[in-house]
């Protein structure tokens, strides 16, 4: 029956959409992104076995492979955000702000080390 | 089940937000343990009206199905509500256990095994790795007071709604897609069904003819088979005679297979109407004539042949169409992982300056 199994998938797919707002854990959001693709997964498998046609899982393997790439491209992106902040709070993430930067002075030492040196070359020109 | 009572399976759906809503609220163990069991409830209500809509268990719902549907919604709710990282990723591996044997029993035993070997293989493990190695104190803060918990809810309860009542209008007239042949002659041609039986007449009227030319009989009873009157089935100038009407009707789509089938027949009569019969000759035409056939089953069928589930528990036929309907989407999906992993490997290569530090 096409619409008993689809309650569940639209069930997995709502949990999972409540669980990426609610949590801040970084870890536990991709997770639960995780698990809204797999509720798509399941309403299209359980499409396929009603339409008796491949599509469906073909798709559902699509969905498999994006699932993996996501997975690998969070958990590294995850890594980047722990080396600067060392939390997995979201929260911590809420603004786009560039105050907290206190590698920025190391990077701009040999830059500004540089400059010196190209405008000493540049008043030594005239 | 949802276009008998849509208003049955609501009402259960409010009943698990409303549990989740809870859960999420609570900060006593009592309070939790009052939403778990309201959201068991609610799932308990769910399966019931599953399990009247049936009429009890049949081969579409057997106890396996239920169980397990069950199970997977459970774990999911129940990774919504632990508060520790690890044990909600291992709730999630349950789930995603529990959602293989629903792809298991749904015909998809490739899925089923990739799902388990990909997912609770390989990305809950390395998810497992990633809070192992960050989160070694135990609860956070951030773990324990949930982000707009109301809201959340809300959302997903229209989330939920939406597709219920949508599918409710849905199923009725949910059905199979229209094949290519179906839907280029719905209008030229009455019925698309008598082409595709007219192509399967042809050829095994053909298969006939050739396995005459194979046993080398002389070249008039080859003819007389040609022209067999009395079993239609077999005949192979009645078959292409029908053949040439039903095509004449949805002629704007097919018009250059048919030409060309047209072209093989021509050669064919021709080098059956030599008189020293060359054999050879005559059995690549019919060859030729029989894959143009082959093709026009395919242009007709547009697809379906290579994409119909045959069996329960068909690995092979998943294979095939995958590698030969759908091999472009394959092509891409490899693209795509290779991208990922270059692009995994470029965000994640350690800076220089802070290998030193």
């Amino acid at each position: 029956m096409i619409s008993g199994l689809a309650l569940v998938a639209i069930l997995i797919f709502v949990a999972g959409t409540i669980g990426f707002l609610t949590r801040r854990n970084i870890i536990l959001m991709i997770l639960f992104a995780e698990l809204m693709l797999q509720g798509v997964s399941l309403n299209l498998i359980n499409a396929s076995a009603q339409h008796a046609d491949y599509g469906g899982q073909i798709l559902a393997i699509m969905v498999i492979t994006v699932a993996a790439c996501e997975a690998a491209l969070a958990l590294v992106l995850i890594l980047a955000l722990y080396q600067r902040k060392a939390t997995l709070d979201i929260s911590r993430w809420s603004q786009l702000g560039e105050e907290p930067l206190p590698e920025k002075d190391k990077q701009t030492t040999p830059s500004s080390q540089n400059q010196s040196e190209g405008t000493s070359r540049l008043s030594l020109i005239p | 089940m949802l276009t008998q009572e849509p208003w049955q399976s609501i009402t259960a759906i409010t009943l698990w937000h409303l549990g989740i809503y809870l859960g999420l609220q609570a900060r006593s163990p009592r309070i939790m343990l009052i939403a778990f069991t309201v959201i068991f409830g609610a799932l308990a209500w769910l399966s019931l009206a599953w399990f009247r809509a049936f009429g009890g268990l049949a081969t579409e719902l057997n106890l396996i199905t239920l169980i397990c549907a069950v199970i997977a919604a459970l774990t999911a709710s129940g990774m919504l509500l632990i508060k520790k990282p690890l044990f909600a990723a291992l709730s999630f591996a349950l789930s995603i256990l529990a959602m293989s044997t629903l792809f298991l029993l749904n015909n998809a035993a490739f899925l089923m095994a990739a799902t388990v070997i990909i997912y609770a293989g390989a990305i809950v493990v390395t998810f497992l790795f990633v809070i192992m190695l960050a989160q070694q104190r135990g609860e956070a803060s951030y773990d324990t007071t949930p982000r707009e918990p109301f809201l959340a809810c809300f959302a997903g309860w229209m989330l939920s709604i939406g597709p219920i009542l949508v599918l409710k209008n849905l199923t009725d007239t949910w059905q199979r897609p229209l094949s290519l042949s179906q839907r280029t002659s719905q209008t030229a041609s009455p019925n698309p069904q008598a082409l595709d039986q007219a192509i399967r007449h042809t050829r095994t009227a053909l298969s006939k003819l050739t396995n005459a030319i194979n046993k080398k009989q002389p070249r008039d009873q080859i003819v007389a088979t040609l022209f067999d009157e009395s079993n239609q089935d077999t005949a192979l100038a009645t078959a292409m005679q029908s053949l040439r009407t039903l095509s004449s009707l949805s002629e704007k789509n097919f018009s250059a297979i048919h030409q060309r089938i047209e072209k093989h027949y021509e050669l064919l009569l021709q080098t059956l109407a030599q008189e020293p019969l060359d054999y050879a000759s005559a059995l690549e035409q019919a060859s030729e004539l029989d894959r143009c056939l082959e093709h026009y089953v395919k242009l007709s069928e547009g697809g379906r042949a290579l994409t119909t589930i045959k069996s329960p528990a068909d690995t092979r036929g998943l294979g095939t169409a995958l590698f030969s309907y759908y091999l472009l989407p394959v092509v891409f999906a490899g693209f795509l992982l290779l991208l990922a992993t270059i692009g995994s490997l470029i965000v994640g290569k350690p800076k220089r300056g802070k290998l030193e530090t």
